[in-house]
């Protein structure tokens, strides 16, 4: 066999299974686990600040970020500003739009997920990494931490109905 | 030229070749496999596993280890603590379904006395109510007891964390 049949042979197989790999994606339906996955990555985008931004950017922000969370959702996170207890709606975009007036800059990376869906798939319990760097009159501030979050299906959506910092190792 | 210089002209001035990108991309691509998968290099930052492991050295986990057996008492292991990026430096003193206690310094697993010779230092007055390991966790605490107990992260620990052990 000499060496451009060998390299055709192996471009082809390639490519076959490249198109084969998006096939796949095409034609089989988003299972839960990835639309779970897929809306923390959107959040992530929608949390996202990278500039200054007009009135009119915030508050489509802040909308989109509300559209995540049921109402009214319940927050666990101590040592943030407001961040426990159970918020509506208004109260959770109104923290929302404090948090990126404050900051110049802002962006959250959420990672290492594991699912726990209960029986029906109807609910799911969540336990992942969030990484927050920000950057606010020239400092910057950095986080990484685990949490927990309770999503509901509600209407077709996946939303997240509690949210809160977990212990990783218990005494 | 002598050979020798040749090949050292070759290695810092390499011809950019289709070949030379493929070996580099195909040593990035093996690097990445195994510095991420395999064994990652770590600074160990905290005195809670000396004298066996000393603050500020360098090690690098071993995680095939667990890919065909689950971790045993007594082994050190690396565990994901924050991201990838912090891990948790412990030994395991007990598996799911064990119960653990620290009576005056001492532990005590299923409520028998558990010689631990790992322990040099001066054991402090460590004192912790029974607790039973659940299951799809492991009880992990560091060789460092003469430190305060507050002052050490130990306990029950999901083992979806575990990396590995170490290789030095």
């Amino acid at each position: 066999m000499n060496k451009q049949r060998l390299t055709l042979i192996v471009c082809s197989l390639i490519l076959a299974a490249s198109c084969g790999i998006l096939l796949k994606k095409v034609i089989t339906p988003e299972d839960d686990a990835s639309m779970i996955r897929r809306m923390f990555t959107d959040l992530e985008r929608v949390a996202e600040k990278s500039r200054a931004e007009s009135v009119i950017v915030l508050a489509e922000r802040v909308k989109s970020t509300g559209k995540y969370f049921s109402d009214p959702c319940r927050f666990d996170i101590a040592g943030v500003p407001n961040g426990k207890g159970l918020m509506n709606r208004q109260q959770l975009e109104s923290n929302v739009m404090v948090l990126r007036r404050f900051f110049d800059s802002l962006a959250f990376h959420f990672s290492d997920f594991y699912l726990e869906f209960n029986p029906e798939k109807t609910s799911c319990m969540v336990f992942f990494s969030v990484s927050f760097h920000g950057k606010a009159k020239g400092e910057s501030a950095s986080l990484v931490r685990d949490l927990k979050a309770k999503l509901d299906k509600i209407d077709g959506k996946w939303k997240i109905v509690s949210i809160a910092i977990r212990d990783v190792i218990k005494k | 030229m002598t050979d020798f210089r040749k090949i050292l002209h070759g290695f810092f001035f390499p011809k950019l070749t289709w070949k030379f990108f493929l070996r580099v991309a195909i040593l990035a691509f093996v690097c990445y496999v195994v510095f991420r998968f395999v064994s990652q290099p770590v600074f160990l930052n905290g005195s809670s596993m000396e004298p066996t492991y000393h603050d500020g050295s360098f090690n690098l986990t071993w995680a095939p280890v667990y890919w065909f057996r689950k971790p045993r008492v007594g082994d050190v292991v690396a565990l994901k603590y924050e991201n990838d990026h912090v891990m948790l430096l412990k030994r395991v003193v007990a598996l799911p379904g064990d119960t653990v206690e620290f009576r005056n310094g001492r532990l005590y697993v299923n409520g028998k006395f558990r010689e631990e010779p790992y322990v040099k230092f001066n054991r402090g007055n460590w004192n912790l109510p029974l607790r039973k390991v659940e299951p799809g966790d492991i009880y992990v605490v560091g060789d460092n007891r003469s430190m305060p107990i507050q002052n050490q992260k130990f306990g029950a620990i999901s083992m979806r964390r575990l990396k590995g052990t170490l290789l030095l």
